[in-house]
C-alpha cells in the first residue's frame, strides 16, 4: 500500500488531490497537514510515505529533505509555474508537479516517486498551456489598452513617470492618470505591487513588452 | 491565526545582492509584497538592523532586452535558523524602494 501525506494550506487544492488519489486501490492518504507543525508530526509518524507538499507551504527545502530522509519519506513538491524545477530536484526532492497537473500525471508522478524514481512535470507543456492556466494574467492583459500595457512595460523596466511622459510625448499628469486606471484594473496599490504582479504573471509581462516593442517600432517608422 | 497582511504576497524567486555589508553578500527572494519581503541570505543579520539590497529581475521574466533592478531598503524583523546550505531566512519590512534601469545601477556600483 502506498501511503500519502498531503501538506498544503490551500484546503480546496488538498481536497482535489485527495479526491483523485482516494479512488486508487493501492493508495491511502494517511495524513492531511494544513500547518507546518502538522506536517512535521506527519513526517515523524508516517515513515516510508510519499509527501505531496506545496513549495510555498514548506519553503525550507534543504531542511525538509533532511527530515524526509531520516523518516524514509519521498517528496513531491507542488511548485509555482514561475519556479525553476532544478532548485528542488538538485536538493533531493524526487517529484515535481505544478498546480495545473491533471489526474493521470499526478498518479504517474506519485507512483514513480514511491519507487524511488525522479518525476518532473514537463515545463514546456505547462508553458504551452500558459494561456489557459493563467486566467488572472490573461484577464488583466485583455483589460488593458495598448498604451496602458506600454506603461506597465516601462514601469517594470524602471522608468520614472517623467521619463514615461517624455517617451509617450505627453505630460506627467497624463501618465499618472493612466497609472491610476491600471492600478484600478489590476487591483494593486503602487508601482512595486504592479511590477511584482507583472513579474508573477509572465503572460502579462510578455504582452506588455511586445506592445512596447511594437509601439517603439511604429514610432521609429513614422520619423 | 488571523492573517493581518495588508498587501498581496507574490512567490517570486529572484537573485539579490546585499549592498554595503560583507557579512550578508548574496541571496535570493522567497516571496515579496509591497510591504515586506522574505529572503535567503548568506550570514545572519541582526533583528532591527537595516539592509539595503538590489533585486535583479531577469530579462526572461519581463520579456525585455535588458534585466531590471529594484533597490530596496529593508528592516529585519525576523531571522529563521540557517538551513543546510548555510543560508538564513529573513523577513524584512520594506522601508523604501526604487526601480533602477540597468545603466543606472551600473553607474552607482
Amino acid at each position: 500500500m502506498l501511503k500519502i501525506i498531503l501538506a498544503d494550506n490551500q484546503a480546496i487544492f488538498r481536497a482535489g488531490i485527495a479526491k483523485v488519489l482516494a479512488v486508487e486501490d493501492d493508495i491511502r492518504i494517511v495524513a492531511q497537514a494544513q500547518t507546518v507543525e502538522q506536517a512535521m508530526i506527519a513526517i515523524e509518524k508516517f515513515r516510508g510515505s510519499v509527501m505531496i507538499y506545496a513549495s510555498s507551504f514548506l519553503p525550507d527545502t534543504a531542511r525538509l529533505v533532511q527530515l524526509a530522509r531520516q523518516s524514509g519519506i519521498q517528496l513531491v513538491v507542488i511548485a509555482e509555474s514561475t519556479e525553476v524545477p532544478e532548485r528542488y530536484l538538485s536538493a533531493g526532492v524526487l517529484g515535481l508537479i505544478f498546480r495545473s497537473v491533471d489526474s493521470a500525471e499526478l498518479l504517474r508522478c506519485v507512483r514513480k516517486v514511491s519507487a524511488g524514481e525522479v518525476y518532473a512535470q514537463d515545463l514546456r507543456k505547462v508553458a504551452n498551456n500558459a494561456d489557459c492556466d493563467d486566467f488572472v494574467g490573461a484577464r488583466v492583459r485583455d483589460r488593458l489598452t495598448p498604451k496602458e500595457l506600454k506603461i506597465v512595460a516601462l514601469i517594470v523596466q524602471g522608468y520614472k513617470n517623467k521619463e514615461i511622459a517624455s517617451l509617450l510625448g505627453t505630460t506627467e499628469q497624463v501618465v499618472k492618470n493612466y497609472l491610476r486606471n491600471v492600478y484600478d484594473k489590476i487591483g494593486v496599490s503602487d508601482r512595486l505591487e504592479l511590477a511584482l504582479f507583472t513579474i508573477h504573471h509572465r503572460i502579462l509581462a510578455e504582452a506588455a513588452a511586445a506592445t512596447a516593442a511594437t509601439m517603439r517600432a511604429s514610432s521609429g517608422n513614422s520619423h | 491565526m488571523t492573517d493581518i497582511r495588508t498587501s498581496r504576497r507574490f512567490q517570486v524567486h529572484l537573485p539579490l545582492k546585499v549592498l554595503g555589508d560583507q557579512k550578508v553578500p548574496t541571496g535570493s527572494t522567497e516571496n515579496i509584497s509591497a510591504a515586506g519581503i522574505y529572503l535567503w541570505v548568506d550570514g545572519e543579520p541582526e533583528i532591527g538592523s537595516f539592509l539595503e539590497f538590489e533585486i535583479t529581475v531577469p530579462r526572461e521574466s519581463i520579456g525585455t532586452e535588458k534585466e531590471a533592478k529594484i533597490r530596496c531598503k529593508g528592516r529585519v524583523v525576523r531571522c529563521d535558523p540557517s538551513s543546510d546550505n548555510g543560508q538564513t531566512g529573513i523577513a524584512c519590512v520594506i522601508e523604501d524602494y526604487d526601480f533602477l534601469r540597468t545603466a543606472e545601477s551600473e553607474a552607482t556600483e
